[in-house]
C-alpha cells in the first residue's frame, strides 16, 4: 500500500491571469511541497487563462510529479477546455468531468500495482467474509 | 426562370419589370433591430458578420456588388460612417466612386432609408427592394420583382424553409404617403416569395464557417476574392507563406496574411486580411478575420477569430482571450514584426508547399 495523503481540490479562479496566478501560487504553494502531493484543480469556474495561467499550470504539475504526486484538472469549463486546447496542454493533463471523479481517480487501484499472479476472474460470492458478517 | 443567383443576370432584359431600385441597409450591431436574428453575433467592434471580410469580402459588399451587376439603376447603401469606414478600409475601395451607391452616415440608418425612398420614388422608381446586411442569400433579384408584379400585391419578403428573410420588394406606388419605412416593414402584411438558392444567415461563428467551407468545397456560388493557386488553395496578393509552412486544401489566405515556419493551415480554413499565424502553429477549420494575430505554438481549432476574440464553434462560446501573446490585434498596414506591409506585396505562390488532397470536414 502507498503511503500518501488526502487528495486535496482547489478552486481555481475565474481569471486565470498573472495577479491571480500570485494568489493562487501562495495557496498551492505549500501543499505542492509536501510528499506524494495529490490535487485536484477545479476548474469549473474559470472564464480566462492568459499566458501566466497555463504556465502555472504546468509548474504546478510538474511539482507535483518531481515529489512522485499528480495534479489533476477537473470539471473544466468550455473556456479552459478551449485555452488548453489552443495552447496546446490539454492533453498533459488528467482532465475529469467533475471533482469527485478526479478524487476518486487517485484512490483507483493502478492497472500495474496487481499482482501479476492475481486471478483475472471474479469469484462467483465476492468477499466471503463480508457477507457472513452482514448476515 | 434563371439559375438562382443573386447578381450576375441583366434586368434591362426584363422589360416588363418596370423601374427598380435597391437599398441595402447596414446597420449597426448596436440596433436592435426587429429584424435582426435573436442571436445576431456581436463583435467587439459592434459589426455583425456580415460586416466582416469572409473569403476577402464582406457579405455586405458583395450584396451591393452583385445588385450593382445585375444592372439595377439605382443603388443605395445607408450604413452607419463605422460599418463605411471599415468597407473602404478593409476592401480599399469606395462604394461611391460610380456616384450609384451611397453612404449615410447616421448611427440610426432607417430615417435615412425614409429618406432615400422617397427619392427614389420621386425620380420614378416603381419598385424598391430593401435588403438589411445579415444573411448570405443567393438568389434572383429579378423573379422577386416580377414575383411582386404578378401577384399585384404592395410588398413581397424573401424566405426559405427555416423562416423569413430580411429582404423585401416594395410597390412604391402602393407605399403609404409619409410613413417610416421601418414601420411598414414591420407592419404590413408581405406575401411570402420562397428562396430556393443558398442561404446561411450567418447568426453565428458555426455558420461562418459553413459559409467559408461550403464556399471552398463549392457548395454555393461566394468565390474566395484571390488565385486558386492550387486546387482548393485560394491565395490574394501580398499574402505570405513561408517555405516550411505548409497549406492544406482546402484553405484561403487574404492579401498580406502571413504564415510563419512549421505552421499547417488547413481543413478550410480562411486567414483574411493582414492576419498573422506565428511559428508552428496549427490552423484547423478555423477562420482568422482581418488583422488578427494568431501566436506560437498554438492549435487552433473549429473557431472563428477576431482580435483578441475567440467564438469555437465546437462549444458555442465566445471570449476574450487577454494574452497578447496567443492572440491579438495588429494595426492596420503594419505587420507585428514592424514591417509595414503595401496593398499588394510579394505572393511566394512557388514556395507554398501545398497538398491538393482535398480533406474537408464538415
Amino acid at each position: 500500500m502507498l503511503a500518501s495523503g488526502p487528495v486535496i481540490v482547489m478552486q481555481v479562479p475565474e481569471q486565470l491571469n498573472s495577479e491571480e496566478v500570485r494568489n493562487f501560487l501562495q495557496e498551492v504553494g505549500p501543499l505542492l511541497e509536501s510528499n506524494r502531493p495529490r490535487i485536484v484543480f477545479d476548474c469549473s469556474q474559470v472564464r480566462s487563462i492568459d499566458g501566466a495561467g497555463v504556465e502555472m499550470l504546468l509548474d504546478c504539475l510538474e511539482e507535483a510529479l518531481k515529489r512522485d504526486g499528480d495534479l489533476k484538472l477537473a470539471a473544466l469549463s468550455p473556456e479552459a477546455e478551449v485555452m488548453l486546447e489552443l495552447t496546446r496542454v490539454a492533453r498533459v493533463f488528467e482532465t475529469f468531468s467533475s471533482s469527485d471523479e478526479a478524487v476518486r481517480s487517485f484512490n483507483a487501484i493502478p492497472a500495474d500495482a496487481l499482482a501479476q499472479d492475481a486471478p483475472w476472474y471474479t469469484p462467483a460470492f465476492g468477499n466471503l467474509g463480508a457477507l457472513k458478517q452482514a448476515s | 426562370m434563371g439559375k438562382p443567383i443573386f447578381g450576375f443576370f441583366d434586368l434591362k432584359k426584363r422589360g416588363s419589370l418596370g423601374v427598380v431600385g435597391a437599398i441595402v441597409v447596414g446597420e449597426s450591431g448596436e440596433s436592435k433591430d426587429a429584424f435582426a436574428p435573436a442571436a445576431l453575433p456581436q463583435l467587439s467592434n459592434q459589426r455583425g458578420f456580415a460586416r466582416v471580410e469572409l473569403l476577402g469580402r464582406s457579405v455586405l459588399d458583395r450584396t451591393v456588388d452583385s445588385l450593382k451587376a445585375a444592372g439595377l439603376p439605382s443603388v443605395s447603401l445607408i450604413t452607419p460612417d463605422l460599418i463605411t469606414q471599415d468597407l473602404i478600409t478593409h476592401e480599399g475601395r469606395a462604394h461611391k466612386r460610380d456616384g450609384k451607391v451611397r453612404s449615410l452616415d447616421a448611427s440610426d440608418v432607417w430615417p435615412d432609408v425614409t429618406q432615400e425612398t422617397t427619392t427614389m420614388r420621386e425620380q420614378g422608381v416603381e419598385a424598391l427592394l430593401i435588403a438589411v446586411a445579415g444573411p448570405y442569400v443567393e438568389f434572383h433579384p429579378g423573379d422577386m420583382f416580377q414575383f411582386q408584379r404578378e401577384q399585384g400585391v404592395p410588398i413581397v419578403r424573401a424566405c426559405d424553409d427555416s423562416g423569413d428573410l430580411p429582404i423585401w420588394v416594395v410597390a412604391l406606388e402602393q407605399l403609404p404617403d409619409g410613413i417610416e419605412v421601418k414601420s411598414y416593414l414591420e407592419t404590413a402584411n408581405p406575401a411570402a416569395f420562397p428562396v430556393a438558392g443558398y442561404v446561411n444567415r450567418l447568426e453565428n461563428a458555426a455558420e461562418v464557417r459553413r459559409l467559408v467551407c461550403d464556399s471552398l468545397s463549392g457548395q454555393c456560388r461566394l468565390r474566395p476574392a484571390g488565385f486558386e493557386v492550387k486546387p482548393g488553395i485560394w491565395i490574394a496578393p501580398g499574402a505570405q507563406v513561408e517555405r516550411n509552412a505548409r497549406v492544406v486544401a482546402p484553405a484561403f489566405l487574404g492579401s498580406g496574411a502571413t504564415v510563419a515556419d512549421q505552421c499547417l493551415i488547413t481543413r478550410g480554413t480562411n486567414l483574411e486580411a493582414n492576419s498573422q499565424v506565428d511559428y508552428g502553429t496549427v490552423v484547423e477549420d478555423s477562420s482568422v478575420l482581418s488583422n488578427t494575430y494568431v501566436g506560437i505554438g498554438l492549435d487552433l481549432s473549429h473557431s472563428v477569430v477576431d482580435g483578441i476574440e475567440l467564438m469555437n464553434t465546437r462549444y458555442g462560446i465566445k471570449f476574450n482571450v487577454s494574452d497578447p501573446a496567443i492572440l491579438g490585434r495588429i494595426q492596420e498596414n503594419r505587420s507585428r514584426f514592424g514591417a509595414t506591409r503595401g496593398s499588394i506585396g510579394n505572393v511566394e505562390l512557388g514556395a507554398v508547399p501545398v497538398s491538393s488532397q482535398r480533406t474537408m470536414r464538415r
